[in-house]
């Protein structure tokens, strides 16, 4: 190290700090293990938001329902003869889905009804299933397609391929799982049934000429407001929401349900507690003896912050890139096992979702300063406070 | 030079005002070897600390060299510290957790010498207080005699014309006090000025001291 270095400074504070072994060791321990959870909580929920928005993407920009009395109900076909004569919507595409309750088992699945016809269902299906294998779903009436924590559930239940359905007027529906969604979309799909729209109608109990919704996209997001206040003159009791609104909802939902506040609460209750637990336990009269060493010697109060500021941000750096991978590793290769508990445990069946990794530089600096600057500022506080009193009585 | 006018260093309690210094007038020429006599108590080691500039006093004025250091802002006391001044103190105050070469290297840093010049500072110290031998040898790992010896050579390495020792043969056996004081010697020869706060009676029969102070209860006695 000494002749590696050629900063008599950078020296003293490399010897100073690898020579406090196991001081050192203690605090970047501790500091990985924050950063650690603090990264690996970060890296969830930015991936979630992440997949939120991809699989909004696909999603029509406009869905319209009709309430009554705070309820969804069923809306007529015609309904979308009155939409299409707004201009900026050219193309409307009526949707049938809804829960299906196992109440035995108090499970529930999404129930999606697809039209072979409709193109735009066609293209959304297709970027989660290879299109030869849907050609060949479509021709087989009695299929159905299924989110992976479907399959998990029907596997744990014995159901080998096969589920029955009863309908509202009580006869069976029993369908064939013909595939299974991908792992990565299953954040969204874990729980969907994806059925030809005859048999959605069937399984729901929604007549012929009723559906559940309509979508419809409008590229250009200034027509959205205008186009949000003409659908609802048309009738008052019709619901439009736009993808904007329903990435909101979503986020609010993981951000909220997922504890993410709570968890960054916590995470920062810890480290205050347990950094001023280390600056003034026994390592702290060490540290104020040095201090008053090195004021004693003329060393200014400036040189004393300065070394000290640098080997808080040492151990600051160590432990920032020890725990930043470790986070990463355990998020995205190992799907961070218990921790995604927090933001994925209210599900009513067991999801298993595959994290995309999503790293930006906002987020690396949010993780950094949202430890940083507490570590850094409970190292020199007390320093400062030491170094500005009579070096004879820091010493003693 | 060294100039203490009208030093007055007093603590208030909640009773009455204890006075650890009061009205002290000194001077001190540059070279002069000078011992402040007194028992535990009377105030030796808060004058040493008032002239080292670790402590203000509560009036009167510490000139050294023509420089009144308690007007100096911190980053300036800091450094004419640093630079006139070398302290060894009674329980040496090493960093004990480096080696005897990087606590001697240790008032060099703020100087900001290159590298070279700080081996060569040190090791002229080392030389000096005859402790070279046991350079890359842990602070703690040293005998009380070695430990003082560190100590001098760290007081010596900044090249400061001002040496304070505050009671420096407290923790020595016999052969190690006789060692510090042949040190002593030579740097007196060196034509340092060297303050020597004792109790010890060693170094009464000294013949190059210059001047003895005794100090009771905070005065100079006449």
């Amino acid at each position: 190290m000494e002749k590696s270095v050629s900063s008599p400074f950078i020296r003293f504070l490399l010897l100073n700090f690898f020579s406090e072994k196991s001081k050192q060791v203690t605090v970047i321990l501790f500091s990985i293990i924050i950063i650690f959870i603090l990264s690996s909580v970060l890296f969830i929920s930015s991936s979630i938001h992440h997949s939120i928005k991809e699989a909004l993407q696909a999603q029509p920009d406009f869905v319209i329902q009709k309430m009554r009395g705070d309820k969804q109900i069923d809306i007529s076909e015609r309904v979308s003869d009155e939409l299409i004569e707004i201009p900026s919507i050219s193309k409307v595409t009526p949707r049938v889905y809804g829960r299906y309750f196992i109440k035995p088992l108090g499970k529930s699945f999404l129930v999606v009804g697809v039209d072979f016809f409709d193109v735009q269902s066609h293209r959304a299906l297709e970027k989660l299933i290879d299109s030869t294998n849907l050609n060949n779903f479509f021709k087989m009436r009695d299929n159905m397609i299924i989110g992976r924590g479907v399959k998990r559930w029907m596997d744990a239940n014995h159901y080998d391929n096969n589920l029955t359905f009863f309908t509202p007027k009580g006869k069976s529906i029993t369908l064939k799982a013909f595939s299974t969604l991908p792992k990565e979309s299953a954040l969204v799909s874990a729980d969907m049934i994806i059925v030809p729209i005859d048999t959605a109608r069937k399984i729901l109990g929604v007549s012929k000429r009723k559906v559940t919704d309509f979508v419809f996209n409008v590229p250009n997001v200034l027509e959205w407001e205008i186009v949000t206040i003409k659908v609802s003159a048309l009738d008052y009791d019709l619901r439009v929401i736009n993808k904007k609104e329903s990435y909101k909802a979503y986020s609010e939902y993981f951000d909220f349900k997922g504890g993410f506040f709570l968890s960054m609460f916590l995470i920062v209750l810890v480290s205050f507690s347990l950094i001023l637990y280390q600056r003034y336990s026994q390592l702290y009269s060490i540290e104020r003896r040095q201090i008053g060493i090195l004021r004693a010697l003329g060393w200014s109060i400036r040189d004393t912050l300065k070394l000290k500021f640098f080997e808080a941000l040492l151990v600051v750096f160590i432990s920032y890139a020890i725990g930043v991978l470790l986070g990463y590793i355990f998020v995205y290769i190992f799907d961070a096992p218990i921790l995604k508990n927090i933001f994925l445990g209210s599900f009513n069946i067991e999801i298993e979702p595959t994290f995309t990794p999503v790293v930006d530089i906002f987020l690396l600096s949010s993780i950094f300063l949202l430890y940083a600057l507490p570590f850094i500022a409970s190292v020199l506080i007390p320093v400062w406070k030491i170094a500005t009193t009579n070096p004879k009585e820091a010493m003693v | 030079m060294i100039e203490l006018i009208e030093l007055n260093r007093y603590y208030d309690t909640q009773r009455e005002r204890f006075y650890a210094l009061k009205d002290i007038n000194l001077t001190i020429n540059r070279g002069e070897f000078v011992l402040l006599n007194g028992v535990s108590g009377s105030g030796k080691t808060t004058l040493l600390t008032l002239i080292a500039g670790m402590d203000k006093p509560n009036s009167g004025i510490v000139i050294i060299e023509g420089e009144p250091i308690i007007k100096l802002p911190d980053q300036h006391l800091s450094k004419f510290r640093n630079q006139h001044i070398g302290i060894i103190f009674q329980h040496y105050n090493l960093l004990e957790n480096l080696s005897v070469y990087d606590n001697v290297a240790t008032p060099l840093i703020p100087m900001r010498l290159s590298l070279k010049e700080i081996d060569k500072r040190v090791k002229e110290s080392l030389e000096i207080a005859n402790i070279s031998h046991k350079a890359s040898s842990l602070a703690s790992s040293l005998s009380g005699g070695e430990k003082q010896r560190t100590a001098i050579a760290r007081a010596l390495v900044t090249k400061a014309s001002i040496i304070l020792c505050d009671e420096p043969t407290a923790n020595l056996d016999k052969a190690n006090r006789e060692i510090f004081l042949k040190i002593l010697e030579r740097l007196h020869k060196l034509n340092k000025t060297i303050i020597v706060s004792t109790h010890d009676p060693i170094f009464n029969d000294l013949d190059y001291i210059t001047k003895i102070v005794h100090i009771v209860d905070g005065k100079i006695a006449k």
